[in-house]
This record gives structure tokens, C-alpha cells and sequence, in this order.
């Protein structure tokens, strides 16, 4: 039988060329498996982000009345845990120099190690939380009602739901109060705070809320919030409509406010209040009242681990 | 037939079979150079799309990074080719203070050094304003406890910060598209490289398509856009 001497180069050629495909292959695989590792790595610190500004934008929403013992002046934290899919999710809230400091931290589940934080600043609510707006037309340290004055609150009246005057005093004068009169206690004052919404507008001016640390006149037609650290006089002939806070009130004859008066004084009505509960919840609303925003001049804090 | 007598047989042909042979043989070799050679310039444009697409990933995490901790007030200037911002290092909320002289729990990339940061004191009343950072150090005191990863810090300050709910502690950096390479600057220091030399030529900070947000703009169609509220309505002025 013959057998075959001839040495060849097949073999080896095959082999080389096996080698250089697998090479290519395993070189676009591991580019492929890379390509994905580093898009998920992305996917998952956008989520890791999200979920932490999220926590930091909603921690003081809606606002609460624990919310309103940070503000308080002392440093307590209010942590809360929440999960946001699979991430564990903490935000704690502390007060600062009249301001909420909102941290959020998320972070994946073991055995993952990817963390992001958020950090926000807020302005607390100039009112704490359950403050009662529209009690009554009138709530002042004393009242006295001139001869052609009505202060008024229907019963009956869907956006009627309080007396006509909340007085610590009984008051004087020949005016009509009609919805009645009862007594207020000097804490459940909503003029007390003047102080602390006199701070807020400064910090946060808008447009049809007017502050003032000291006396104001408002003369013509008008609507939305006022404050003032002293007296507050409506002029003969001007309508207000909204909400008034003040240290004292004088309302002259033939003007006329539809809303509700707070103040810590004394109040002097020649003309005539009509309490309307709807107006005052919507011009707390428009002014968020009772709703933390976010510090205009800059909401958002750089976040470090 | 034994195999001498096959040799004897097939005599005379061994010159024309290696001349095959060696022809052959140079055809496959210089088949398989042309594929080899083919294949390193694959794998050398490979190479450099890979370095490149680093490159760009590197220069939209830096921007982003930064861009996300910024506002509008905080981008000092822009341009084609350079972005000059307050690069924020780090946070402090004050828990003492006789002064000039604060305690804060501070929380950073890194901790302040007087020659290079100021500081931003950030509360009601202290729009954009910024004071020397003199001295800073780590000191405890009876009021500041720190929360896991705060440190205690005194911070000397050239003025009193006022009211603070935060001191943000900030270097004054630029960043710069040159020579293909993200670069950074702080103050008057060399342009530091962030990226290797890689970004496509005509890389720039251009405005976004809703005129809101800078992007940077890394090679035709490749788009980066920062947070658009770091620049926000002052994109036209920026980058008119």
C-alpha cells in the first residue's frame, strides 16, 4: 500500500484562518457586551437620579403639620423611606435659616452599589397646616360696628360656613352682625402671624399680594391678599375682595369686602364685610397659602454624595 | 512496485511542481497580507471609534455632571469653544456661627482650600452674591452633629454670610473645546485635558434647538444637550 510523504500547509492555514474569524468574532462580541454593560450602567444612574430629584421635589408635599415643627427653628430630621420599583429611596427634611433643606438619597438594592442624591430648597407656607381661613367675616381683638355697618355671613350660603364676627371682646356699636358672634382665642389668631407672611413676600413676591410692614390704604376695586403690620383702612367707596390681614382694620362707609378680615387689633367697620369662605380658599390657593415652594432664587441645590 | 521504482518513474517534474508551489504559495501569502493588513485597519478604526465615542461620553458626563448642579446665574460666559461657570465643589449647612466665623456639616467632592474657592451663601436676601473663602478647617462644636458622610468645618470668611441656609463652596472654572480635547481651567491655571484628543473638528457649544438650553455639539448629528436650566432664558445672550 502506498503511503503519502508530501508534507502540507492546509492544516495550518486552516488553523490560522480559524483563528483570525474567531478573533473578529469574539472582538465584536466583547465590543457588543461592553456597548450593553455600559448602556445599562447609564440606564440604571438615570433612574438612580430620577428617583432621588423626585424624592427631593415631592418630600414636603403636601404640607403637614410635622412639616411645620422643622420649621420651628431647631434642626429635627424627618426622614422617609419610600421604594420607587426596585430602589430604596430616603429623603430628610431640616430647617435653615427659614428655609427647608430637602435631601433624597436612592439607591439600588444589594448587591448593586449605585447611588444618586438630590438636594432641593424650599420656602415653608406662610400659614401652617389646617390654618382656618375664613372662620368668620370679621376676627379681631375688638370690634366696633358704626351705625349703617353690616357685617355678614348667611347660613346656608354653600361658600358660608363660619360666623359674621370672631371677636375676644364683645363688640360695640349700633351695626348689624348677622350670622352671629363668637368668642376667639388669641392663639388660634390668624393675624398673629402677620410677622412670618411679611417674611414670605419678601422672599416671595407675587402679583396681587400686597405687604406691608406698617399701614396701608386701598382705595378703588381690588382682590387678592393683603398684609400689613399696621392699620389697613378702606377708603369710602372701595371694594375688596380676597383675603385681609392686619395688625388693625378701618373700613369707611360705603366700602364693602367680600372674603374675610384677620387682625390682632382692633377693627372699625362703617361699611360692610360679607364673609364668602369660596373667595378666601381660592385666593389661598392662588397664593399657595398653605403650600411649600420651592426657594425661587435657587430650588435646587448641588448634590454631593 | 516498490517505491523507488515510483520515484524513478515520475522523474523530471519536481522543478515545474515547486515552481507551482512557490506561486501558489505567494498567492495565498499575499492574499492572506491583504486580509491581514485589511483587518488591522478595521481594527485600528475600530480602535480610534471606540477612543472616540470615550471621548464624547467623558466630555457629556463632565458637563452634565456640572451642569446639573448649576443655574443660570452661575454660567459666567459662553462660547463656540468655551463655557466659563462656578464649578460647585461641595455644600455646607451652617450650625454655628460668631461672625465671620461659620460651622458647617459639609458634604463635597472635595474639602475647601482658600486659594482656590468662594463661597455662595444662598438664603433670602443673597441673590448671586459670593465672599472670599479665608481659611477652612476641620473643627467640632457643641451644635453640629453630623449626619453619615457630613464632616464638621469652620470656615473664616472675608464677610459675615448673613442669614445662610447653605454655604456653597465654588472654584471659578472654564471649560474649552481646543486641539480635539475637552480641557478645563481653573483661574489662571493651565487648560487641563479631560478627554483624550478625539472629539471630531468642529466640536462646539452651540445653543439647543429650542433656544432654552446650550448643547454641546460633538460631530454632525451627534447632539449632547446640558440641562436646559442652566442656561435657561439667558441662551440668548450667552450664545446669541
Amino acid at each position: 500500500m502506498m503511503k503519502s510523504r508530501r508534507p502540507g500547509a492546509a492544516l495550518i492555514l486552516a488553523c490560522l484562518f480559524l483563528f483570525v474569524v474567531d478573533a473578529i468574532v469574539l472582538a465584536t462580541l466583547y465590543m457588543a457586551v461592553m456597548e450593553r454593560r455600559l448602556a445599562a450602567n447609564a440606564s440604571a444612574a438615570l433612574r438612580l437620579r430620577l428617583a432621588a430629584e423626585s424624592a427631593a421635589a415631592t418630600a414636603v408635599l403636601p404640607w403637614t403639620a410635622q412639616l411645620d415643627s422643622v420649621a420651628a427653628g431647631e434642626r429635627p430630621r424627618l426622614d422617609r423611606m419610600e421604594a420607587a420599583g426596585d430602589l430604596l429611596v430616603q429623603a430628610s427634611t431640616e430647617a435653615s435659616a427659614g428655609l427647608l433643606v430637602v435631601r433624597a438619597v436612592a439607591a439600588e438594592p444589594p448587591p448593586g452599589a449605585g447611588r444618586a442624591a438630590a438636594m432641593t430648597l424650599w420656602l415653608p407656607p406662610p400659614l401652617p397646616a389646617g390654618t382656618d381661613l375664613a372662620p368668620a367675616a370679621v376676627s379681631a381683638g375688638s370690634a366696633h360696628l358704626d351705625g349703617g355697618a353690616r357685617v355678614e355671613a348667611v347660613p346656608g350660603d354653600s361658600c358660608t360656613d363660619g360666623f359674621a364676627l370672631h371677636l375676644a371682646t364683645a363688640y360695640t356699636g349700633d351695626g348689624s352682625a348677622t350670622g352671629g358672634v363668637a368668642p376667639l382665642a388669641e392663639d388660634a389668631s390668624v393675624a398673629r402671624l402677620v410677622p412670618r407672611l411679611l417674611a414670605w413676600a419678601e422672599a416671595n413676591a407675587r402679583p396681587g399680594f400686597v405687604a406691608a410692614a406698617g399701614d396701608l390704604h386701598l382705595n378703588g376695586m381690588a382682590d387678592g391678599v393683603v398684609v400689613a403690620g399696621g392699620t389697613v383702612t378702606l377708603d369710602a367707596g372701595s371694594a375688596f375682595s380676597g383675603i385681609l390681614i392686619a395688625g388693625a382694620v378701618v373700613i369707611h362707609e360705603d366700602a364693602a369686602v367680600r372674603g374675610a378680615i384677620h387682625v390682632t387689633g382692633h377693627a372699625h367697620v362703617a361699611g360692610s364685610v360679607l364673609l364668602d369662605a369660596c373667595t378666601v380658599r381660592s385666593m389661598a390657593a392662588r397664593h399657595r397659602l398653605s403650600r411649600a415652594m420651592p426657594f425661587p432664587a435657587r430650588p435646587s441645590l448641588p448634590a454631593f454624595q | 512496485m516498490t517505491s523507488r521504482r515510483v520515484w524513478a518513474a515520475r522523474g523530471g517534474t519536481t522543478l515545474a511542481e515547486l515552481l507551482v508551489a512557490v506561486a501558489l504559495t505567494s498567492l495565498l501569502g499575499a492574499v492572506l497580507c491583504g486580509v491581514l493588513v485589511a483587518q488591522l485597519r478595521v481594527a485600528s478604526s475600530l480602535r480610534e471609534q471606540v477612543h472616540s465615542a470615550d471621548a464624547v461620553r467623558v466630555a457629556a458626563a463632565v458637563l452634565q455632571g456640572e451642569a446639573r448642579r448649576i443655574t443660570a446665574d452661575d454660567v459666567r460666559a459662553a462660547s463656540a469653544d468655551s463655557l466659563a461657570v462656578r464649578a460647585f465643589r461641595g455644600a455646607g449647612l451652617p450650625c454655628a456661627g460668631l461672625e465671620t466665623t461659620t460651622w458647617v456639616r459639609y458634604r463635597g467632592d472635595r474639602l475647601p482650600e482658600p486659594a482656590k474657592d468662594s463661597v455662595a451663601p444662598v438664603g433670602p436676601g443673597l441673590h448671586g452674591r459670593a465672599v472670599a473663602l479665608l481659611d477652612a478647617r476641620p473643627a467640632a462644636h457643641a451644635d453640629c452633629s453630623p449626619a453619615p458622610g457630613e464632616r464638621v468645618l469652620q470656615l473664616r470668611l472675608a464677610e459675615e454670610p448673613g442669614a445662610a441656609a447653605v454655604l456653597l463652596v465654588f472654584e471659578s472654572g472654564r471649560y474649552y473645546l481646543s486641539s480635539r480635547a475637552l480641557r478645563y481651567r481653573l483661574g489662571a491655571e493651565g487648560r487641563q485635558p479631560l478627554t483624550a484628543e478625539l472629539l471630531l473638528p468642529g466640536s462646539r457649544f452651540a445653543p439647543s434647538p429650542d433656544r432654552l438650553g446650550i448643547q454641546l455639539e460633538t460631530r454632525a448629528g451627534g447632539r449632547t444637550e446640558l440641562p436646559a436650566w442652566y442656561a435657561g432664558t439667558r441662551t440668548e445672550e450667552l450664545l446669541p
